[in-house]
């Protein structure tokens, strides 16, 4: 897998746009592991973000030239109502939470319950993120991460924007399986569902 | 709503989301003066609709900017006006609006980029120009400090 630039959108045309949506509490790092993924850079003093950040960047699953059109929520009260729209269309779901911080695990019941409700794709792939596993002082086990997202039926990794811990391997892993998912990317009817289930849930990922 | 869009300019509402926001908006005026939330939620729908809209949009954010006393929402009135007014392709006041933000926070990416998306709408539009800019300078001359004045 690679990343590659505009120029190379001629010789390797994407097959699919996808849209990955990021949300969780404020402050868990959803914009940080955004600009990681997307800049590879990170910033001690990230700004809150504001409304709903976008950006689009691509990468190559085998193969295939997929285009990811990135959607990082704010997650402020000012914001939520906002947010049903954003899910529309959503093919991939990153829930983030802060192992140091136990009550931005406890909402993320909160949110898949708002993903449940407001996704219109009954098939979109979701993946729970463990971030900071850089700081010393964690209280969420990987443990307790892993059972909720298997509860959930979403994927898991634990990561760090500040070291770059994981943050590759968890965009990998969930464009993968939303590109093994039949029905979800391949049709450009948003509206149009076929049910499918994702199946599985173990990691593709070698890292 | 469609994904296939290449920066935050070219977002658009979806109709329903406006039609909810604007009932929303219009019952609350009905009632007496709508909450600055419900009145942000409806600018927010119009100013990625059609061009009228997004006039009445941009002239309920600056009410809203006007009677703000909070630097925290200020931020996110200014951010959708320069979305709004890029929009509009008035070009002058979205980097005023804008260059306002990045004056206040200076390292914002996510002000900085739209600032570059802007800047290279006009490029692609033929506008580039330091006259250009120099205008909206003076249009909105001392914005940032008018802007977020009174901050602790
Ligand atoms: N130590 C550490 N700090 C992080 C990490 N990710 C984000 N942060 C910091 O946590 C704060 C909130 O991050 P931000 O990305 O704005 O969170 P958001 O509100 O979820 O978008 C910022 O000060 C970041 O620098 C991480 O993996 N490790
Ligand atoms: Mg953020």
């Amino acid at each position: 897998m690679a990343f590659i630039g505009d120029a190379d959108e001629q010789n390797n045309p994407s097959i699919t746009t996808l849209k990955i949506l990021i949300i969780g509490e404020s402050g868990v790092g959803k914009s940080s592991l955004m600009l990681r993924f997307v800049d590879d850079s990170f910033d001690p003093e990230q700004p809150a973000t504001i409304g709903v950040d976008f950006r689009v960047t691509s990468m190559v699953v085998d193969g295939n030239r997929v285009k990811l059109a990135i959607w990082d929520t704010a997650g402020q009260e000012r914001f939520r109502t906002l947010t049903p729209s954003y899910y529309r269309g959503g093919q991939g779901i990153i829930c983030v939470y802060d192992v140091t911080n136990r009550s931005t695990f406890e909402h993320l019941d909160h949110w898949m319950t708002e993903v449940d409700t407001y996704s219109t794709k009954d098939d979109a792939v979701k993946m729970i993120v463990g971030n900071k596993i850089d700081l010393p002082n964690r209280v969420v086990s990987r443990e307790e991460g892993m059972k909720f997202a298997k509860r959930h039926r979403a994927l898991f990794i634990e990561a760090s924007a500040k070291t770059k811990e994981g943050v590759q391997c968890a965009f990998e892993e969930l464009i993968q399986k939303i590109i093994q998912t039949p029905g979800l990317w391949d049709s450009d009817k948003p509206t149009f569902r076929l049910g499918q289930q994702a199946t599985g849930g173990d990691g593709m990922c070698g890292c | 709503m469609i994904s296939d869009i290449d920066t935050i300019l070219d977002e658009r509402v979806d109709p329903f989301d406006l039609e909810k926001s604007r009932y929303d908006y219009e019952k609350q005026v009905g009632r007496g003066s709508p909450s600055s939330l419900t009145t942000f939620i409806y600018a927010n729908a119009l100013i990625r609709s059609t061009k009228e809209d997004v006039h009445e949009g941009i002239n309920l954010l600056e009410k809203l900017l006007h009677d703000e006393p909070d630097n925290g929402a200020k931020r996110d009135y200014v951010y959708h006006l320069a979305i709004a007014n890029a929009r509009l392709k008035d070009y002058d006041r979205a980097l005023a609006y804008i260059d306002a933000l990045l004056t206040h926070e200076q390292s914002n990416r996510q002000a900085q980029r739209l600032k570059e998306v802007i800047e290279k709408k006009m490029r692609k539009e033929g506008l580039i120009g330091a006259a250009i800019v120099g205008t909206g300078a003076l249009v909105l001359g001392g914005l940032a400090a008018l802007l977020f004045a009174g901050r602790k």
